[in-house]
């Protein structure tokens, strides 16, 4: 993590080196946007998580 | 020295008049005249019931309620006068009702004393005052949903230890103040169920010997309960230490607000464009946009925080019942009320109308490596134990 480029500007084998068994589909995880996404947990910053409390919030505040 | 027999709460025990320093050591009006709609709405519901209760006759309410709801106007409208002499907000109006009303007006005081009255009247405001506050978070709750929409593929920076942590959606953030806030709303609720406790007729200490109706007067002011032990009564100032509380964590969150959009608005951070009408310059550099609301907002917290301290103090080891000490309880939490709605009155539209920086934010969002845990939790539900992804992804 000593170098300027970013996670998702490294190639595959960059990763393999140190985390055998890493394939290309460690890509959909990185990168901001990919990284939000990935989020599952209730109360997280995934895009449906963040959905459903605006939602909430909405009815919350409404008059 | 000037020695007049001239304070109405000075009864025929005393022989001397007080000392001028004295009056204006003591006073209070400079700051209690603020009760006057609760002392007047408290002083009407007391003869009301007196009447009930036949103590007053009818016609004697009724020339009372309608002299005081005359001086209320009065003061309203600004034609009311004070002096020092009078103490305090209370000693006012009954000299007053008194003046026009002579021995129907000297009835009023049967069967209280002031130290449930200002008990009562600081009660009255507090709960008023809390629904207005409570209002007003609503309102900066508002300001942030409205923005949620607009913001919702942004992707701003999380961080801890002020250093990048995560990408998080900026409704993210924007809701993380509505719970704090909604939390500071639920504390006010809470507190006003214990400010909103009747202490009228517990009288000076141990109640009155007078045959009072404490539940009528209760109910004409809207009190939910009763305080039950006059001694309590007179004592108490929970409610007071406790609002104050609720208004400490209100300005609390407001820095945490107004030190984090601060920062953001810096040339170094430019994640956001704050409103001009929400700026000030400088007197010698051209060139500054200041943030000046945000860092008042972030400086009018420590006066909220030193009220707080000054009340906890202030009730410390205090005997029971009343002390004049008391009387120091209200500069402080009025203070804290009016700093902590300032706050919010400007908090709300800054909120509304600041711009996102959005290009500016997503240039720089791929440096700090905030995808380094999602990387770490692919490699977990690959079957890497969590502490060997840690280390192999940190390496």
């Amino acid at each position: 993590m000593n170098e300027r480029k970013s996670l998702a500007e490294l190639p595959l084998e960059t990763f393999q080196q140190t985390q055998p068994g890493i394939d290309e589909s460690v890509f959909e995880s990185l990168g901001v946007e990919n990284a939000v996404k990935s989020f599952q947990s209730f109360g997280s910053t995934a895009p449906e998580q963040v959905a459903l409390q605006i939602a909430a919030w909405k009815a919350r505040v409404s008059d | 020295m000037s020695k007049e027999k001239n304070s109405p709460s000075r009864s025929g025990a005393f022989e001397a008049g007080v000392d001028k320093r004295v009056e204006t050591f003591t006073e209070s009006i400079s700051f209690d005249q603020r009760l006057f709609v609760q002392d007047i709405a408290g002083s009407i519901a007391h003869s009301e019931m007196l009447a009930q209760q036949g103590i007053l006759t009818d016609d004697e309410f009724q020339q009372i309620k309608t002299t005081l709801t005359e001086i209320k106007q009065e003061i309203v409208d600004g034609e009311f006068k004070y002096d020092f002499a009078l103490e305090d907000i209370h000693m006012h109006i009954e000299k007053a009702l008194i003046d026009r009303l002579g021995d129907i007006g000297r009835k009023l005081h049967t069967g209280r004393s002031r130290n449930d009255q200002v008990s009562t009247d600081f009660r009255l405001w507090v709960r008023d005052a809390i629904d207005r506050v409570s209002a007003k978070l609503l309102d900066l709750q508002k300001a942030f949903v409205s923005r949620c929409d607009q913001d919702v593929d942004t992707i701003l920076p999380a961080y801890t230890h002020m250093q990048r942590a995560q990408p998080v959606l900026a409704p993210h953030y924007w809701l993380a103040y509505c719970e704090k806030l909604e939390r500071d709303r639920e504390r006010l609720t809470d507190a006003r169920k214990r400010v909103n406790s009747s202490t009228l007729g517990t009288a000076a200490v141990a109640g009155t010997t007078i045959d009072i109706d404490r539940s009528k007067t209760a109910e004409l002011l809207g009190f939910e309960r009763i305080v039950a032990n006059s001694l309590d009564a007179s004592s108490d100032r929970d409610f007071v230490l406790e609002s104050a509380f609720c208004l400490t964590t209100i300005a609390l969150h407001l820095s945490t607000w107004a030190e984090e959009w601060i920062i953001w608005s810096t040339v170094e951070f430019n994640f956001l464009d704050l409103p001009q009408e929400f700026c000030t310059g400088s007197s010698i550099m051209p060139q500054k946009i200041n943030p000046d609301i945000l860092e008042l907002i972030r400086g009018k917290t420590a006066r909220v925080v030193g009220n707080l301290q000054a009340l906890i103090v202030l009730t410390k080891s205090l005997p029971l019942a009343y002390n004049r000490d008391l009387q120091e309880d209200k500069p402080q939490l009025f203070d804290s009320f009016d700093t902590v709605i300032a706050c919010l009155e400007l908090a709300a539209p800054l909120v509304e109308q600041t711009k996102l920086n959005r290009d500016e934010i997503a240039s720089r969002l791929d440096r700090g490596f905030l995808d380094a845990t999602t990387l770490m939790e692919y490699r977990i539900k690959s079957g890497v134990p969590q502490r060997s992804a840690h280390h192999a992804v940190g390496a």
